[in-house]
């Protein structure tokens, strides 16, 4: 922005009086929330969860139910479409969605905060299981390294991978203070580099098995006496049956740790929003499929199996590097690289169920069932940095009673996210019948029944998710017990914290959103970060009347173009003081909640800004002028006619000097009027 | 309080081309002022006061008829969003039926003049005139409008103002244009 800000006041003349109507005082609006990020990198960030169980879920599940796990894994990995498919639907419902949303919406509130208790539960675990195998692969890496460069350490893989789990921890606990932005980055390079990994290892492992030849692994369960939990002492799971199976598959479901994610990260999506989630979708199950499914086989039919679990149990990936067809030398680079790729991917679900987590968190706050103490912005990052806060004490209290037991851990995870996706899938059964608000898409198989369209598809999915999740409640004693403990206590907090909220909250209507207010000396200094080159400012005043944002929005080109959403006010009952703005009133506050919502829904970044004018059309013409904006689009008034209004601003663009040409538009009820200045 | 857009607005609006600057001609106020239409005032002390006498000057010079006729437009105009600026310039204006060109008409004040709606800004030139009320001429309008707000700057109604004669004034105009 290079031309002369056309807020400054003109130089007094004979009148004195020139430039009052100026904007002197700008406060830029912000949240993180108002960002959003490519498909890719949405993928990522779940895919950093997702494929990253790739290091430890071979592990596990083989010694819950023995050779036959790569199987169950590949069933689980088909079984992840299906649930995809059902958050598919519901985010193409709610915006905001995940569990909470959309259990709400069909059982009830009660209901919902049961399903986020566990949810809470699978999010605090899956921290906590990531950063300690990627400590356990660390370690056993500079374990097995120390002897070949003559030093005789030994570091004790318990302790030292709590003590790296947690300082993982730490270090997404600040990532995530800063911004989703930056994170879901990291997670991007993070997936490109594990790609390599696993193309490598695939490949490898492929040239292995072409010279060794190859058997695939039985299919026949062999579940151990940990495995059945309370149903050990009877004849349910003895051979393969149906209860064997679901055990079986229930013992496998740790493979889906993640996904809900999915339903987190679709806010920040950018347009078109619903096509993109496909694509997301499509990459997760794809990726995590193939990856985390070719991998297990792999190591069963390469690692010799008096060694793959007793030793390399917790590092499977290690053990199939070190167990590969080539010289020691390149088998050590392999797992080197292995371990780093292993360290950063299991780092990165780190990073995953901290933004899961804060993300179900935020719609508990926004529904009131958390107190507004917990909404409180980071003054510098917007980001809630009280409830990442939360998240990240409880994820390394559970690292330190872990004692760096990836089995135990692993055989807690599963309750939580399997009684969500429960929740989840029968409450958008129960929305088939109960809303009959538009779905953009619809899980396949429903069978036309009269006025009704019976969803076999969806009921099947969630018959089968619940018959899996009541039978882990009998096989995984340590999920069970701690789940139901855990969950309790999530239920416990919301269910005081609402009650502490109820009577603060009667009085307002709808939540509405914490902005950061921040004050700039001008409106060269609030829109110098604007980078794109076109650009539209939108003037804002009725928080019920956005449709010009939404047409706006509907059809501009978001890679090419910065959208400003700007209201003007009069300056009083603000506090300006130094470089902080406080005091947002209320009809400010819904106004750029609404702002946030219809950018939410289409996916698009909107910078708001709130300019402090005493005559709104020179506070546009100013911003638009500075900006450089191409067009200028207002909504209709109630109290002005559109050609007043259009009259109005080319006065004051005019007094402004004689700006650069520009295109008013007046967007109303599917009506256009627009000229040019 | 104007109300809310009514049928007729609407019709009007949809029929409206987008436009595009680079097509529109460029308003010349030159053109539309003559040594008659451009007054200096010395015993107006308002804007209504002015509007009125500025309006009487401008039919008599362009043979318009009775200023009455068009009085109670540019009022119900001014009862919207304030037609002065903070530069010292007002202008007052309206669309009228029946007409087929711009009439224009500038008054300079040595006393600045108080507007009551915005008691802040005092006023120091008017450009008033009358446009044809034809949705194909409101683009010339919008321009009109913004031309006059970027000619009178403070420190070129200044100039106009020490001038103390339309034919120096008009030539500063031209000069501008």
């Amino acid at each position: 922005m290079s031309d002369p800000e056309p807020s400054q006041p003109v130089s007094p003349s004979s009148s004195g009086v020139h430039g009052t109507r100026r904007a002197a005082e700008v406060v830029v609006v912000s949240t993180a929330l108002l960002t959003f990020i490519p498909w890719w990198n949405a993928a990522a960030v779940v895919l950093c969860d997702m494929a990253s169980t790739v290091f430890y879920i071979g592990g596990i599940a083989e010694r819950a139910i023995g050779r036959a796990a790569p199987w169950y894994i590949l069933a689980v990995m088909v079984y992840a479409i299906a649930i995809a498919a059902v958050y598919l639907e519901s985010c193409s419902m709610f915006i905001r969605g995940g569990v909470y949303r959309v259990v709400k919406e069909a059982l009830g509130k009660n209901t919902a905060k049961v399903s986020v208790a566990a949810l809470m539960f699978s999010f605090m675990l899956t921290g906590p299981i990531s950063s300690v195998t990627a400590g356990i692969y660390m370690i056993g890496l500079l374990n097995s390294v120390f002897p070949y460069l003559d030093i005789g350490w030994k570091i004790d893989p318990a302790w030292g991978s709590v003590v790296l789990a947690s300082l993982i921890t730490l270090y997404f606990w600040r990532m995530n203070i800063i911004g989703i932005e930056e994170s879901s980055e990291k997670s991007l390079s993070i997936m490109q580099m594990m790609t390599l990994m696993g193309v490598l290892l695939l490949a490898w492992s492929g040239y292995t098995l072409w010279i060794r030849g190859f058997q695939l692994p039985s299919m026949s369960i062999s579940l151990s006496e940990d495995a059945m939990g309370w149903l050990k002492d009877t004849d349910l799971l003895k051979g393969i049956g149906l209860f064997g199976i679901l055990a079986a598959f229930g013992h496998s479901v740790l493979g889906l740790s993640g996904l809900e994610t999915m339903a987190q990260v679709y806010r920040e999506i950018e347009a078109p929003k619903l096509a993109n989630l496909k694509k997301t979708i499509w990459a997760i199950v794809l990726y995590a499929g193939v990856l985390t499914t070719a991998v297990c086989f792999a190591a069963v039919m390469i690692i010799p199996d008096d060694v793959r679990i007793p030793q390399y149990g917790e590092n499977l990936l290690s053990g199939l590097a070190m167990h590969l067809e080539g010289p020691l030398v390149l088998r050590l680079a392999l797992q080197a690289f292995v371990v780093f790729c292993g360290f950063a991917i299991l780092a990165g679900a780190v990073n995953t169920a901290i933004i899961g987590s804060n993300a179900v968190l935020n719609r508990l706050a926004e529904d009131g069932i958390l107190t507004d103490w917990f909404r409180g912005l980071h003054p510098r990052y917007g980001t809630t940095h009280r409830m990442i806060d939360m998240v990240v004490v409880l994820q390394l209290l559970i690292i330190l009673i872990s004692q760096g037991d990836v089995y135990l851990l692993g055989e807690a995870y599963a309750f939580g996210v399997i009684w969500s996706f429960v929740f989840n899938t029968l409450s958008v059964v129960v929305l088939r019948f109960k809303s009959h608000v538009a779905r953009e898409w619809t899980v396949p198989f429903n069978i036309p029944f009269g006025r009704l369209k019976i969803p076999v598809g969806l009921a099947a999915i969630c018959l089968f998710t619940l018959a899996v999740a009541s039978m882990n409640l009998f096989t995984k004693k340590m999920a069970t017990i701690t789940g139901f403990l855990f969950a309790a206590g999530f239920w416990g907090l919301f269910t005081v914290s609402e009650k502490l909220n109820t009577g603060r909250r009667k009085a307002e209507e709808g939540h509405l959103e914490k902005f950061n207010l921040r004050h700039a000396p001008g409106l060269s200094f609030a829109l110098s970060q604007l980078e794109k080159p076109n650009r539209i400012l939108v003037p804002i005043r009725d928080h019920n009347n956005l449709y010009h944002l939404r047409k706006v929005l509907e059809s501009v080109d978001h890679e090419t173009t910065e959208v400003v959403a700007m209201t003007s006010i009069v300056a009083r009952g603000f506090h300006l003081e130094g470089e902080h703005a406080s005091n947002m009133r209320k009809e400010e506050q819904v106004l750029f909640t609404n702002v946030l919502n219809v950018a939410e829904k289409y996916g698009c970044e909107v910078r708001p800004l709130l300019v402090l004018s005493n005559d709104p059309f020179y506070a546009i013409a100013q911003a638009a002028q500075t900006m450089g904006a191409q067009q200028v689009v207002f909504g209709a008034s109630q109290k002005i006619s559109p050609e007043a209004q259009l009259e109005r601003l080319a006065m004051t663009w005019g007094a402004l000097g004689a700006g650069h040409p520009v295109l008013v538009r007046i967007l109303w009820d599917d009506k256009e009027l627009s000229y040019s200045l | 309080m104007t109300p809310p857009l009514d049928d007729k607005k609407k019709s009007a609006a949809k029929a409206a081309p987008a436009s595009v600057s680079k097509t529109e001609p460029r308003a010349q106020l030159a053109k539309l002022l003559n040594e008659g239409l451009v007054v200096y005032l010395e015993t107006v002390s308002s804007k209504n006061e002015a509007i009125s006498g500025l309006l009487a000057r401008l039919c008599q010079g362009r043979n318009l008829g009775q200023p009455d006729t068009f009085l109670p437009k540019i009022m119900e105009r001014e009862a919207g969003p304030t037609t002065t600026l903070d530069t010292g310039l007002a202008i007052p204006h309206a669309r009228i039926d029946g007409i087929k060109e711009v009439s224009a008409i500038l008054g300079l004040f040595q006393s600045a003049l108080q507007d009551p709606a915005q008691p802040d800004l005092p006023i120091r030139c008017m450009f008033l005139f009358l446009a044809p009320n034809d949705p194909k001429f409101f683009s010339g309008n919008l321009q009109l409008l913004r031309k006059a707000a970027v000619t009178f700057q403070p420190a070129f109604i200044d100039k106009l103002l020490a001038a103390k004669s339309p034919l120096k004034a008009i030539e500063l105009i031209r000069q501008k244009d």
